[in-house]
């Protein structure tokens, strides 16, 4: 956390404390060329102007609210995770990125890959086997392929990850450029699909928008908690829709009622009329009963038999084409 | 009316103190001759926390002069300039500030050069101010007067 104190800052703390003073010691000269400006303001006045900033500074980092004003720096990264370690949340450290290569032999025959064998692109990015252990590969699983110049290879397909996290790990399909020798018989490798899942570590500002997401009860009951627990636990995911009532996509509120025609979605108050099939003719026909004797419009249901005692749901359902009213 | 600290000529090692056992206020015109005295000792470019503040007239202190002449001219430009920058800055509510300096004399001696200052305020009082300026050792000279402000300073 490095203080500057500028010249500014000094005469800001020589006028507090000049005002300061001359409240305390009314009759004391506290204009500048006295003595006592030099002995009580001038002499302590740099001093108190760096305590000053960096009261400033820590008051700063106590808060979000705080942090997301100072310049991005390596003092305000940290300072972001101190916070938010206090409510268990951690920066993301990155992803590493997945690939399939394709390796070719120019005969059919067993290999062995071990596990640090080195898949290295042009551009640096270096791949090891996913599995992580020495595997041995029978001849039977290489498949012979015939190329554009009538040269039969046989290959195998042997998933591999990024050496390191990072974005740059997403590589373009294409030959890898070197490959540690493990085999007499192998000829190239190369991936035929982008890797994917790489990502870098998140960055101050990603994790500061996450953070009202994470600070929630960590089960999965609503639609906070359910999108942070399940994004802090698989690293893979890159997002997450979460469907609670009130989404047209929650079927669970869709309530089945006795006539297929009438379609009530508990969580849509406005329930959208052209998700309705076919007019209905009569609500009655509904599992629930109207307390309107209106014939066409808006009508209030009470469905006591799908929803616990003592809760009315209000729903709406609309008849043909009419639209829908609160 | 507010008051200052009466920087005290001492002896020992230390040129200037705030009284052997206590400190002293000093007020009025007293407390403006303190503040002149101080600006005209201090060395352009010695005070850190104002570059620009005081003037040229330490220069003579451990100098050789020969010439009286040269002596008062630069005396009445260092005196003229350190009055200026006075009148420049703010003082306290409520006290007279600084009307003007002159030199009423000065004097080139074998070791030491006297100058003889009267400073007037805008509320019509007077101080006069002595200035022995030693040439050869620091001793600094007791003395109960504002006179002997000057040669407690030039020690340092």
């Amino acid at each position: 956390m490095a203080i500057s104190v500028s010249q500014a800052d000094i005469a800001e703390a020589e006028s507090f404390l000049v005002t300061y003073l001359t409240e305390k010691i009314p009759e004391a000269d506290f204009s500048p060329g006295s003595a006592m400006r030099d002995l009580c303001i001038s002499s302590v006045a740099h001093v108190f102007a760096f305590l000053r900033k960096e009261l400033q500074s820590v008051k700063a980092r106590q808060s979000l609210a705080g942090l997301v004003n100072l310049p991005p720096d390596e003092d305000r990264d940290e300072a972001v995770d101190a916070v938010l370690s206090n409510l268990f949340i951690h920066r993301r450290d990155g992803t590493r990125s997945t690939v399939t290569a394709t390796l070719y032999f120019t005969s059919q025959v067993a290999f062995t890959l071990p596990w640090d064998t080195n898949f290295a692109k042009a551009d640096g990015t270096v791949f090891r086997p996913s599995s992580g252990v020495t595997l041995t590969y029978p001849a039977a699983r290489l498949e012979p392929v015939t190329l554009g110049l009538g040269q039969t290879y046989y290959r195998v397909r042997i998933p591999l990850t990024a050496a390191s996290t990072g974005a740059s790990g997403n590589v373009s399909p294409g030959r890898f450029s070197s490959v540690t020798a493990f085999s007499g018989q192998f000829a190239y490798a190369e991936n035929e699909s982008y890797g994917a899942n790489g990502s870098d570590i998140e960055t101050t500002d990603e994790l500061i928008r996450r953070a009202p997401d994470a600070i929630a009860t960590r089960n999965l009951v609503n639609a906070k908690s359910i999108r942070a627990t399940l994004m802090e636990r698989f690293d893979a995911l890159s997002g997450l829709d979460v469907v609670g009532h009130g989404d047209l996509e929650m079927r669970r509120d869709l309530v089945k009622t006795a006539d297929a025609r009438l379609r009530i979605h508990t969580g849509l108050p406005d329930f959208p009329a052209r998700l309705l099939r076919r007019p209905v003719l009569s609500a009655s026909r509904g599992r629930g009963r109207t307390d309107s004797s209106q014939s066409c419009g808006t009508r209030r249901l009470t469905l006591p038999r799908l929803l616990p005692r003592s809760e009315k749901v209000r729903a709406y359902f609309v008849y043909g084409q009419v639209s829908t009213a609160g | 009316m507010t008051f200052d600290l009466y920087l005290a000529p001492v002896t020992g090692p230390r040129p200037l103190g705030f009284g052997y056992k206590s400190s002293v206020k000093v007020t009025g015109a007293t407390k403006l001759a303190q503040r002149f005295l101080k600006m005209l000792l201090t060395p352009t470019g010695y005070d850190r926390m104002g570059a620009t503040a005081g003037t040229a007239l330490a220069s003579l202190v451990g100098s050789n002069v020969i010439d009286d002449a040269y002596v008062r001219a630069l005396v009445v430009t260092a005196v003229n300039d350190a009055a200026d920058q006075v009148r420049a800055t703010p003082s306290a509510a409520g006290d007279s500030r600084l009307q003007s300096a002159t030199v009423l004399s000065t004097t080139l001696n074998a070791d030491r050069v006297d100058v003889y200052i009267e400073i007037l305020t805008t509320d019509g009082a007077k101080a006069s101010i002595a200035l022995p300026l030693d040439t050869g050792d620091r001793t600094v000279r007791r003395a109960a007067t504002i006179s002997t402000y000057g040669s407690a300073l030039q020690g340092l």
